[in-house]
Order: C-alpha cells, then structure tokens, then sequence
C-alpha cells in the first residue's frame, strides 16, 4: 500500500488538497503530519496543484513508502 | 579547574563578513558602492608580508561593503594574475556557493530588482520557495548573489521535519555515499521515520 507523508504546513496543503480530492485516498492527521494511503496507485498532477516548480519537485519532502513510478514536472506516481 | 568557562549562552550572532578574491577592483566598487548603494565602513591596505619567494604574501587591499547586520569585502592581491578557479562558479555546482543577503518582503525584493538591473546586472524573478522568496544575480567577478526573504515564519514543525530529514540524509548517505543510495531511497527511510513519529514512536 503506497502511503504519502507530508508535513502539515501551508506550502504542501495543495498537494494534501488534490489527494483529498481522490476517491480511495485514506488521509490521517497526526503530530504535526498527514499520511495519504491508498490500496491503489497514487497519483498527484502537478496542474492540480497549481504549484511552481520549486515546491512541485519537493512533494516527496515527508518521505514515502513504496515505489516511485513517476515523478516529473508534470506527474508524480507511486505505487507498491 | 577548566580554563574555559562553559556557557549555556553561546550562539553565534550573525554574519560579521564573508570575504572573497577579486582581480576587478574598479568594477567591484562601482558595483557594491555606485550601483547597490552599499556604504563603505572600512578599508585596509598592506604590505605583504611572510616567507619570500612563492609563498610571499603580495601586498593587499582588504576592502568591506555594509549589508545590513553583515559584510560583504574583498581582498585584493596587488600585481597578481586572476584565478578562475576561484572565480568561475558556474553550473549547479558553482551557484551552490553564493551569499543570500536578507530582505524583508517581496516588496523590497522587487525594489532590489530594479536597483540591481540599474546596476548593469542581470537579475532573476522572484522566484518562489518552499518558505522564502528569492532573487538572484551575479557581481562583475563572478560571484553569485541573492536576496531572499522568508515568506511565512518557521515553526517547531518544520524543525521537526528538518530533524528527521537530517537523520534519514546521514544514514542513507554517510560520506561520499559508499553504498550509492539515490534520493528514492533516502525518502523511504524519511517516510518510515515519519511513519514512527506519527504512531508516537
């Protein structure tokens, strides 16, 4: 299962926004972080986030698990 | 009893200089004082001094421009050929060593651009980061500059983060990277440090 982590501070609330918006997303808050879960591959489009490329290519800033599929300027895909 | 008395206190208090080479005198100065507006609090020249032959110090000027809490300043070696190695900080590995003056918001950043750009330099946008903004330049000797203010305060959260990242960073790394880790890897270790944190571990 391919989870997401992201400090929860204001610059990485568009990418925690656009998984929100995802069916099959689990988001859970705690100490000072959101982890976002699916059972499936999760994908986030950098268009979605309205990010500029400097924090677009930090979206890994908290750390994952699983597997990178994707990640350029314009998609970043992680998987099992 | 230890001569040293140890301070809880001790931090260090800012920048006092950072200092570089120049063979371009002129253009530093006109640069720094005439363009940027820097005030000039100080200026030393020397006679060179120590053992003769090729480790004979020149004779020198050691000159420092104010930039706010800080200064900039610049030896300059008399009758000295220039040294690009020390001066051609190009690509990302050059640009990697700058100075970063602060600002105190996007406003005065933008002002900064246009003095700059009267200046007789090229300047980026701002460009946005994570937590700051920033602009950024290079002087007639090759040095990079920025400016850059930050755009939200920093919190106990992102220290946190900050630490955690630090941890994963050395154990994925170490020194010279002797198992060649890539990034993907050092993120896993950060996700399952962030996973602990989370569950109260």
């Amino acid at each position: 299962m391919p989870v997401l982590y992201f400090p929860e501070v204001a610059e990485y609330a568009p990418f925690i926004a656009a998984l929100g918006d995802q069916g099959g997303v689990e988001l859970r808050r705690a100490g000072g972080y959101v982890a976002a879960s699916s059972a499936q591959e999760i994908s986030i489009a950098r268009a979605a986030t309205g990010l500029g490329e400097a924090v677009w290519f930090g979206a890994l800033v908290g750390g994952f698990a699983g597997r990178i599929l994707q990640f350029d300027d314009q998609l970043l895909r992680v998987g099992d | 009893m230890d001569a040293v008395t140890p301070r809880s206190d001790l931090r260090l208090r800012g920048v006092h200089h950072t200092a570089f080479p120049t063979w371009k005198p002129k253009s530093t100065v006109e640069f720094y004082r005439d363009g940027l507006g820097l005030r000039v609090p100080h200026a030393i020249t020397a006679r060179g001094w120590g053992r003769a032959g090729a480790e004979k110090h020149p004779d020198f000027l050691h000159f420092f421009f104010e930039a706010g809490e800080g200064m900039i300043a610049f030896f300059y070696y008399v009758g000295t050929e220039r040294r690009e190695e020390f001066t051609a900080l190009r690509g990302y590995l050059g640009l990697a060593r700058h100075t970063a003056w602060l600002a105190h918001d996007i406003d005065e950043l933008e002002a900064w651009r246009g003095r700059i750009r009267a200046a007789g330099a090229k300047v980026t946008p701002v460009v946005q980061h994570e937590t700051m903004a920033s602009i950024y330049f290079v002087d007639p000797n090759g040095y990079n500059l920025e400016i850059a203010c930050q755009t939200r305060a920093l919190t106990e959260i992102d220290a946190l983060d900050a630490r955690l990242t630090l941890d994963a960073l050395v154990e994925t790394f170490g020194d010279d990277n002797p198992q060649g880790n890539g990034i993907e890897e050092m993120w896993r270790r950060k996700g399952e440090k962030v996973r602990a944190h989370m569950a109260g571990g």
